[in-house]
């Protein structure tokens, strides 16, 4: 039984390990930005859903800007200005009750650092689904 | 477009007002500033962010945000919030059998790895 627990919990450590994906940009001097962003958020129509963003940094000091592109219709991001100063921040996607209804829609999130306007984007997959 | 300016001035007045902030400062000229709205409306099973700025000067790193005084029924996605960013949003979800109240303040406390606390206050009315 007790192999039976560490094995499945060795294989949830791997899923869990697999839903996030990251990319990394290098500057004229060394500084790099690497972006980790979770492989896809599911958001229900009229509903909010939290997104976790974290953020690697070598020799680059500051705050890091967030944008997320190309959303799906009827969705936003409640945080009008929401800067990381540290190495993570939560985003949150709203669906309004008439968004279109998608599955895995490629939307790009971009952090954005440094006096040379450093820049990393990844795809990040949105679902919108109708409520249950 | 000679309308257009007015209307945005108009909008941002309108925003100003519509927001508040609470400051704490501390050696060296650090300071922690909380904004929240200065109100918000929740229907009866129904959902809304709270969003609550964070300003922070002369210091960088994590702060709690915590939020308090919700009124029964009425939820919070999360109780505290450690933040790396200039934001924190809670999520908050009121019951369909909620206490409908009328200008309810709720606090939200933004707290510094020091212990140094700013503390606001949403005015929050649960309706049908």
């Amino acid at each position: 039984m007790k192999n039976t627990m560490l094995i499945v919990a060795t294989f949830a450590a791997f899923l869990a390990a697999g839903c996030s994906k990251s990319a990394s940009v290098t500057g004229e001097s060394q500084e790099k930005l690497s972006l980790v962003k979770p492989a896809a958020v599911t958001v229900h129509r009229g509903g909010m859903s939290k997104a976790d963003i974290q953020i690697k940094r070598t020799d680059l000091a500051g705050d890091v800007a967030i944008q997320f592109k190309n959303l799906p219709k009827g969705v936003e991001v409640v945080e009008s200005d929401n800067r990381i100063v540290g190495e993570k921040g939560t985003y949150t996607l709203r669906a309004s009750d008439t968004a279109d209804l998608v599955e895995n829609y490629a939307s790009e999130v971009t952090a954005t650092s440094g006096p040379g306007n450093l820049s990393v984007s990844q795809v990040i997959n949105v679902s919108v689904k109708a409520v249950q | 477009m000679r309308l257009m300016i007015p209307a945005a001035l108009a909008a941002c007045l309108f925003a100003l007002a519509a927001c508040q902030s609470a400051t704490v400062r501390g050696t060296e000229g650090r300071s922690l500033t909380a904004t929240t709205p200065t109100s918000m409306t929740l229907h009866r099973g129904g959902s809304a962010p709270l969003e609550v700025g964070i300003d922070r000067e002369k210091f960088t790193g994590p702060v709690t945000v915590s939020i308090f005084q919700l009124p029964k029924g009425v939820e919070s996605d999360q109780s505290s919030i450690s933040a790396e960013t200039t934001s924190a949003t809670f999520i908050l979800k009121a019951a369909s059998a909620a206490d409908l109240v009328s200008n309810q303040a709720v606090g939200v406390t933004v707290e510094d790895p020091n212990g140094r606390k700013a503390t606001q206050f949403v005015n929050l009315t649960v309706t049908d």
